[in-house]
């Protein structure tokens, strides 16, 4: 009798399965205003990180199963708490997850919004109106202008250059869902020397944020 | 002494509600189409309405707490800037656009002379963070509001609760720009058969209907699009209009057409302020438009009008004058709450 107790108790506890961000640079965790390694002699630093994760849905069989309202989350590199975006997923059958990379066109022209979405996180346009999805700011000496500075703030609601993308990947019931991404990987492919100032949405802002949606990785652990 | 100025401060927005009861700013005149405006996600409260003026008088919103709302957009000029043909901003700057006279906001779903701003909520923003204007970032305006005892009653007043943030901030300017009617001009009383033009203005009437109400729509006299004007370009200040907003090529020197309601006291006029007397649009209208620009098919045919013609316009013109919004008290300076902020 005893142990059924705590057969029960422990399955109880399988179930609070979690989704949450995994920042890496290479196979570092990365963190902010490190240096590290770029190329073969340079160096590159990441001083702020932010990225709109939302619209998270599972899916069974491709048909949507479950989604979390209101599920507009900011991850900021300055607070490891954001690095989790959902703390637990419902006991439900599925096989797949689905996230939203940045803010949809919708919520976009929907006014003054409060908690991650309110302008004072830093990732609304104020001259023109609209969310920054993706703000990725630091150093790299490659870089050549005051303090070797880069700055994409990656962004668009508007056709052609809607940024907002939704990825989906396998998923498993009581798995724990962590979402990978790789800014050396991000970095490299966009030749940061190249492009080092993105401030407003555009044809190169879409691409980049295209890029990043496809870098992403899902691992699934227990 | 804190719980007196509770009281009184409590007495003041009540005997203010009060007053505001009957108050038209709820309504739609009949005579106009439904609002723009969501009101469902932002509805109407006296207490917000009135911190929203208080933001909007309150020069707490720039870097240097030199330059507030109402010093581009005071309510005796319709909420624009006379004699400024570009706008002010902090240490005396001048910007590149003339301050737009603020008239019937709820019926407007884009702003800014290039529609840049989607949504009335959001348009705050743009003049507080521009290095030209305000200089100032919300996330100051939100940590010295919160540092201030009454802007924290002000906000409980309105949200029930002390918290503090954008969101509130924003909405609560948006609440107030929301009760700007203006449907209180001559023409207004015509349409609702309380009184009659005279006959030169009722000429002016029909050569407006003719040669201007296609794009300066009744009643809002807008229709609130974007549109080339045939104005030649002042590359002194490379403003290409829409252009930049939507990296459109037709869009090049595009501006929105504005309301012509209250132009008697929104002088100077155009984007750039560039003419001051009406006398000078009619002049470009009739005389300076650059056909070698490409026009909107209602300019493309030239506008003939005799100097009569002129003045019959120009009289109807004048019957969008509505002095009621003017000096309307429930617009003005909330002399009682500043008074008291500064005291703080």
């Amino acid at each position: 009798m005893r142990y059924c107790l705590i057969f029960i108790l422990s399955a109880i506890q399988i179930y609070s399965t979690e989704v949450s961000v995994s920042l890496t640079y290479g196979i570092e965790k990365l963190g902010l205003d490190k240096y590290y390694q770029f190329n073969t002699k340079d160096s590159v630093r990441i001083t702020k990180l932010k990225i709109f994760i939302s619209n998270v849905s599972l899916l069974k069989n491709d048909k949507e199963v479950w989604r979390k309202s209101r599920s507009y989350h900011l991850v900021d590199m300055d607070n490891v708490a954001t690095l989790t975006i959902i703390k637990e997923l419902p006991p439900i059958d599925y096989d797949k997850i689905s996230i939203g990379l940045g803010i949809d066109s919708t919520t976009n022209v929907s006014g003054a919004l409060g908690g991650d979405l309110d302008p004072t996180k830093g990732m609304y346009w104020t001259w023109q109106s609209g969310y920054i999805n993706i703000k990725i700011e630091g150093n790299c000496n490659l870089i050549k202008n005051r303090n070797n500075e880069f700055q994409l703030h990656l962004g668009g609601y508007q056709f052609p250059n809607y940024t907002y993308l939704e990825t989906q990947f396998p998923a498993k019931q009581d798995k724990d869902i962590i979402i990978e991404l790789d800014i050396k990987e991000l970095l490299e492919k966009i030749q940061i020397a190249e492009i080092s100032h993105i401030m407003s949405p555009s044809k190169t802002a879409k691409n980049i944020s295209l890029m990043i949606s496809k870098m992403l990785k899902v691992q699934l652990n227990d | 002494m804190t719980k007196y100025f509770i009281i009184s401060l409590f007495a003041v927005i009540s005997l203010f509600a009060f007053s505001s009861i009957d108050s038209t700013y709820l309504l739609k005149p009949s005579h106009f189409p439904a609002h723009k405006y969501d009101f469902a996600k932002n509805s109407l409260k006296v207490e917000t309405i009135e911190l929203g003026r208080a933001l909007f008088y309150d020069p707490i919103l720039s870097a240097d707490n030199s330059i507030s709302c109402a010093s581009c957009h005071s309510p005796f000029n319709s909420f624009t800037h006379t004699d400024h043909p570009l706008s002010h901003g902090i240490g005396d700057k001048i910007g590149t656009r003339n301050a737009p006279a603020l008239i019937n906001m709820a019926w407007q779903t884009s702003f800014m002379w290039d529609g840049a701003i989607n949504h009335l909520d959001m348009q705050a923003l743009a003049p507080i963070s521009n290095p030209e204007e305000m200089g100032e970032t919300i996330e100051n305006v939100v940590k010295k509001l919160q540092n201030s005892k009454i802007y924290t009653k002000l906000f409980t007043y309105a949200f029930n609760d002390s918290a503090i943030t954008g969101e509130r901030t924003l909405k609560a300017i948006s609440q107030f720009l929301l009760t700007l009617v203006s449907a209180d001009s001559k023409y207004d009383s015509i349409v609702r058969g309380l009184t009659i033009y005279t006959l030169q203005e009722s000429n002016g009437y029909k050569i407006f209907k003719q040669n201007c109400n296609s794009c300066h729509t009744e009643p809002l006299f807008t229709n609130g699009k974007f549109e080339r004007n045939g104005l030649p370009i002042d590359f002194t200040l490379q403003d290409f209009g829409r252009l930049k907003v939507t990296d459109y090529v037709n869009d090049y020197a595009k501006f929105k057409i504005p309301t012509l309601r209250n132009i008697e006291y929104s002088y100077p006029y155009m984007h750039d302020g560039r003419f001051k007397r009406i006398k000078e649009v009619l002049e470009h209208y009739t005389n300076g438009i650059n056909y070698m620009i490409d026009l909107p098919p209602q300019l493309k045919k030239p506008i003939v009008l005799s100097s009569n013609e002129k003045v019959d316009l120009t009289a109807f013109l004048l019957t969008l004058s509505d002095r009621k919004y003017l000096f309307n008290p429930d617009y003005g300076y909330p002399k009682y709450l500043l008074d008291y902020k500064a005291k703080e």
